[in-house]
């Protein structure tokens, strides 16, 4: 297991690397005169040559690269041209709130892809199944930013029950920071006001983000549990007179949250990706919102930290749902130590 | 299973304390009392600000330094006022100016303003090159404190309206910025507190810092010691806000839930008509001296041909978008906006939709026969809802001339880039451009001299010796009079010699703005006028009032 | 040779890895295929969005409002008898739009796939056949750095940094997507070498390339196939992204995107110009998702 583990650490750590040489090359080779970009062509030239001596732009790119990883390696990504200022500091800022939102989609994914995937496993071929099955393609065919629109819009603008722009209410102080979570902080330090108010805001554009990613887990959810309930083991179990909720529980659910864990894991990336439209939308002030916008003003800096951090992230989460699955299902250990 | 469990509950503990160390306690964020809303005022605008005054050039950044700084001298309709300075006089050289700067200002860290402070934010403007720092580039030498409220500029030559200039010159605390200097390139001066003045003030101004997140919002609160005083204004917000709010649908809701109380003015006429049906909102129209012009780049083909650039003034539909698109613009007269001293009008005046003409200039183009050979790349910028109606409007003319017309949407950042560099120009582009301060001259000076080619005030590539020296002895000249009379002079050149640009108007900013907000510089205006105050100093907070 | 070939395909049809002569598989795809219901529809909504994007400025009532063209006398007006979907904020009929998005949708899957499939393919051919080798290594863990970002994200970013057009978004698109077919065809492929009748060939002398192009490559197709049907929704997806924030086709040629992004920016007085983009594009990607999905159905061997 530790082995499993070691490696896949290992290779990761190889791979990362091969990432930062492909943001490096995409945020310092491809687009032009860096300084005019992040100075504006009012600077004088002499302020120009200042930032390619401090970005180190007149050496050879191998060096740059060397330079920079270094930097990167010692958490300095640089300044940001728009915010004018390190680039680490508005990633600490703006990370919190997008994990915070990634983390709530998560928890609406597991729920409700396990309760819905039950219960269309449970009544399948009924109109519960129908139902669900319709919902999903609902999710499949609506991109997250088309639903968070009509979100905003129903709960925005007709009915307005639910608190819809950024993470707080304006008039509500945000709790201590402790995690930088306004919901785990509030509990944390007692300020429920807020944390119930965060916690509103978190639901519209979590849910909006976690909808198509959901209803594509509770289908194959329902699939495995169908498939499983069909094999030998179940009639068996059943005739020997085991009562239901344990198999359903030990027998069926257990070998069948494989491939939707699997699955689920890889939404997480689509998670991550549709956080940029969805962020956006909602005017959450989180590190894709930070992200598109240094995409869009061409804040290089800014670009090759969110594009690095995002991929760290979806290692973590890939190596854990890796993990985790070898725990649930013994048999993949032998398969997944030979990769 | 119990064991696995065990481990799966370790595992996301881990990741839990792993994600909470990368979310280390941050600047500015922390905890605090807010403050009660209902005495702030809420102003949506572009992006949160950049409060370093000598780096400030987005809309943001130079409403922020208006009202958190306060400015050597301070801009009004005729010239401009004493304001940190009392009195000033120049040597008849034009090259030593003196100032006497106000006893008893204090800035917000209670220390009283004094010459060396002036003297100091100068050269550090001049020093760091970004801002406003290109209106004294090559004029001014450098500054000195000559006694504690005396300070005197020394000028590399003669600048003509240098005073009317120095609107832009906000003072800064010299003790506070050299107590917080970071690594940097300027010697001695380290990072002359450029780190520092990005999550803090340190000026005298009507408003101090209270908290800035960053592509969120911004909010100061009173100054109580402000030197102005705030006797006379009792109903003055206590405090401001900017919201960076990017989608014109949040705008919309915002305003409609009284989370907002003015928005910014690059809402679509769509947006506004919606706002003003609702319940205590009006749409208010002022003006800041902003041209929208449409910069046609005089070194590619086929705009390279007069004939073709007097043809595209004659395709614009100046009703329409003066009507229905740039409501309640005015109709431009010349390069430089009507109000600024030193414009005169031009025979830019004539400018209509006329497509006879246009076809007439096109056929005494050299380009007559291949005109439509050429793709005329069109650049909009994004997120600037009006503009592109502007150039789908245009374009749907030019198709009825055979006239390829290529739109591109790029957002602001790259349209700066592209127009960097004369190879990545494009054919046109739709920009709006302000004077600094109130002058003619160096209006000119950043439109059509051949050392602001490269920036985005220049998209015509003028390059033209004649009009550099023109240009430069106008500036340089003392007499008020006899540098009107260049400025006009260089005015009808222009327009007359290489028609570079199609002047489209002189833009109104419309703003919904909620009913319990006074702002005097509308609402004391004229039924039908459109009042204008220099851009910046539209939006002063202190001379505002709520009334809730 | 030729006999080595017959007598590898022999034993691989009865391993189920090769399928029996054509006349027999059409029969039994149809009847797999047609068998759900649901990848008939989406046949039928794949057939009606190729209709669209070929004929579309045959078959909308406002061609010219694709191109240039302006109306500000009839400008932002809601779903009517002449205007089925309402019109814009310069006027241009809605329906005519969305109609004409059909078109760029398309081409941008057609071409990604066209594109990132055959070099995906190859290169996965040549990691799974040389599987365990240094080139195996090289190309496969180029192949995870590119798959160790999510997929929009690289793809925004490299957008973002090229000019914004429709050229541009549809190469961020590629470079993204290559990797995913490397990575399915290797996983095929890389099991496929170690059999026996591959091994067979080898013996003989049958050349790499042969071996590659005969031996191994047609055991990838179905999966491939599968996949690119079940990818066209995803592309279209990621094509919509970046269109919506302006990395994508330019004005005034229309895209799902970019009319969604319009169009929310007049929400919710203007509820048109943002509802039937998005109506438009739920429509292709359902179509495509249940075509693959009957694809799948049919290529499985298991069968039931």
């Amino acid at each position: 297991m530790l082995r499993f583990i070691g490696k896949r650490l290992m290779m990761g750590v190889l791979v990362l690397i091969g990432t930062s040489m492909l943001i490096f090359v995409i945020a310092r080779v491809v687009p032009g005169d860096v300084a005019m970009i992040a100075l504006g062509a009012r600077a004088t030239e002499s302020a120009r040559e200042a930032l390619r001596e401090e970005l180190h732009l007149n050496d050879p790119l191998p060096v740059q690269y060397v330079i920079w990883l270094g930097n990167v390696l010692q958490g300095d990504f640089g300044n940001s041209f728009i915010t004018r200022r390190p680039v680490a500091d508005d990633v600490r800022q703006f990370f919190p709130a997008t994990l915070e939102l990634v983390f709530m989609s998560g928890v609406f994914i597991v729920l409700g892809a396990f309760s819905l995937g039950m219960l269309a496993g449970k009544y399948k071929n009924t109109w519960v199944d129908g139902l669900i099955r319709v919902l999903s393609y609902v999710g499949i065919a609506f991109p997250a930013f088309v639903v968070g629109i009509v979100l905003l819009l129903i709960f925005g603008h007709n009915f307005q029950i639910m608190p819809i722009l950024g993470r707080i209410s304006p008039g509500v102080a945000p709790p201590t920071h402790i995690t930088g979570f306004f919901v785990l902080d509030g509990i944390l330090t007692g300020n429920f006001a807020a944390a119930g108010n965060a916690f509103l805001h978190l639901l519209l554009p979590s849910f909006a983000l976690a909808l198509g990613p959901l209803v594509q887990s509770a289908r194959i959810l329902r699939s495995s549990l169908v498939d499983n309930s069909n094999k030998e083991y179940m009639s068996v179990s059943t005739a020997a007179g085991l009562p239901p909720s344990l198999l359903t529980r030990k027998y069926l659910l257990k070998p069948s949250a494989g491939p939707t864990i699997t699955v689920m894991g890889l939404d997480f990336s689509a998670l991550l990706g549709q956080a940029f439209l969805v962020e956006r939308i909602f005017n959450w002030p989180g590190l894709s919102r930070y992200g598109i916008n240094a995409m869009l003003n061409k804040d290089l800096n800014a670009i090759s930290a969110v594009v690095l951090i995002i991929g760290i992230t979806f290692f973590l989460v890939n190596f854990i749902v890796d993990i985790i699955i070898v725990f649930i299902d013994p048999r993949m250990r032998i398969g997944r130590e030979s990769v | 299973m119990k064991k696995g469990r065990n481990l799966i509950v370790g595992l996301l503990l881990a990741a839990a304390i792993l994600l909470a160390a990368c979310a280390a306690p941050t600047g500015g964020s922390g905890g605090g009392e807010a403050t009660p809303t209902d005495s702030i005022i809420r102003v949506g605008i572009s992006g949160t600000p950049d409060l370093d005054p000598a780096v400030a050039m987005t809309n943001s950044s130079v409403v922020a330094a208006a009202n958190l700084y306060d400015p050597l001298v301070w801009p009004t309709a005729e010239g401009v006022k004493p304001w940190v300075a009392e009195r000033w006089i120049v040597s008849d050289d034009g090259l030593t100016y003196v100032f006497d700067i106000r006893q008893g200002i204090s800035f917000h860290d209670g220390t009283e303003l004094r010459a060396s402070d002036v003297a100091f934010s100068m050269n550090r403007k001049m020093a760091m090159g970004e801002g406003w720092a290109y209106l004294w580039e090559g004029f001014v030498d450098y500054a000195e404190a000559t006694g504690d409220f005396e300070v005197t500029f020394h000028m590399l030559k003669p600048f003509g309206s240098f005073v009317n200039s120095l609107v832009r010159l906000f003072i800064v605390n010299e003790a506070l910025i050299m107590d917080n200097l970071a690594n940097g390139p300027y010697g001695e001066f380290g990072d002359y507190g450029r780190a520092f003045l990005t999550n803090n003030t340190a000026g005298s101004g009507a408003y101090t810092f209270r908290e800035l997140v960053h592509q969120d919002f911004f909010e100061a609160v009173r100054f109580d010691d402000w030197f102005m005083g705030w006797d006379s204004r009792p109903n003055a917000p206590m405090g401001f806000r900017q919201l960076a709010v990017p989608e014109p649908a949040t705008v919309l809701m915002m305003m409609n839930t009284g989370l907002m109380d003015k928005t910014d003015q690059w809402q679509s006429p769509e947006n506004l008509a919606a706002m003003a049906e609702m319940d205590g909102i009006s749409i208010s129209a002022i003006s800041t001296y902003t041209m929208q012009n449409m910069y046609l780049n005089t070194q590619v083909a086929p705009m390279d041909c007069i004939y073709f650039r007097r043809a595209i003034a004659f395709m614009f539909d100046f009703d329409t978008i003066l009507n229905d698109i740039l409501v309640d613009s005015v109709k431009p007269i010349g390069p430089v906006p009507a109000g600024i001293a030193g414009a005169v009008a031009t025979s830019a005046v004539d400018h209509e939709l006329d497509i006879e003409r246009a076809r007439a200039y096109l056929a005494l183009s050299q380009y007559a026969d291949t005109f439509q050979d050429y793709a005329i790349e069109f650049l909009v910028i994004a997120d600037v809802a009006t503009a592109e109606v502007v150039a789908l409007t245009f374009q749907a003319v030019a198709a009825e001339l055979g006239m390829n017309i290529q739109i591109a949407r790029a957002p602001w950042v790259s349209v700066v880039d592209r127009m960097g560099s004369l190879e990545t120009s494009p054919h046109m582009v739709s920009i709006a451009a302000a004077p600094g301060f109130n002058d003619a001259g160096t209006y000119l000076e950043t439109r059509y001299h051949s050392a602001t080619t490269g920036t985005w005030t220049q998209g015509e590539w003028l390059l033209d010796p004649r009009v550099d020296a023109m240009i430069d002895a106008a500036i340089a000249t003392v007499d008020e009079a006899e540098r009107f009379a260049l400025y006009a002079q260089i005015q009808h050149y222009i327009v007359d010699e290489f028609h570079p640009t199609v002047f489209l108007a002189e833009l109104t900013e419309r703003k919904a703005i909620r009913d319990d907000v006074v702002w005097p510089l509308w609402h004391d205006a004229a039924p039908g006028e459109i009042p204008t105050a220099l851009f910046g100093f539209h939006q002063i907070f202190a001379d505002m009032e709520l009334n809730r | 040779m030729i006999g080595v070939t017959q007598e590898a395909t022999a034993i691989a049809k009865k391993k189920g890895w090769l399928s029996p002569s054509t006349k027999e598989n059409f029969r039994i795809y149809k009847y797999k295929f047609t068998r759900n219901r649901l990848s008939v529809f989406g046949l039928a909504l794949v057939a009606i969005s190729l209709f669209f994007a070929f004929f579309a400025l045959q078959i909308v009532p406002f061609p010219e409002h694709i191109g240039a063209f302006v109306d500000h006398a009839n400008a932002n007006n809601p779903p009517s008898a002449v205007h089925w979907f309402g019109t814009d904020n310069v006027g241009r009929d809605v329906f005519s739009r969305v109609i004409y998005c059909f078109r760029g949708a398309l081409l941008m899957s057609i071409v990604v796939l066209a594109i990132s499939v055959p070099v995906g393919t190859v290169l996965g051919l040549i990691a799974g056949y040389n599987h365990g080798r240094p080139v195996d290594t090289v190309i496969m863990r180029i192949t995870d750095v590119f798959l160790s970002i999510p997929a929009l994200i690289l793809a925004l970013s490299i957008a973002s940094i090229l000019t914004p057009n429709m050229m541009n978004s549809m190469l961020a698109v590629t470079i993204m997507w290559w990797p995913w077919y490397t990575r399915l065809v290797y996983t095929q492929s890389s099991s496929v070498a170690k059999e026996y009748f591959v091994r067979n060939a080898e013996l003989i002398g049958a050349s790499k390339f042969h071996i590659i192009i005969k031996e191994i490559l047609p055991n990838c197709f179905s999966p491939i196939f599968t996949k690119m049907a079940l990818d066209v929704g995803w592309v279209l997806l990621m094509g919509a992204a970046l269109s919506f924030v302006g990395l994508g086709e330019q004005p005034p040629i229309p895209a799902f995107g970019q009319m969604i992004a319009d169009g929310s920016r007049l929400m919710p007085q203007n509820w048109w110009l943002t509802l039937f983009p998005a109506l438009g594009i739920a429509f292709m990607i359902l179509g495509f998702n249940f075509l693959g999905d009957g694809l799948r159905d049919m290529f499985d061997k298991g069968g039931h």
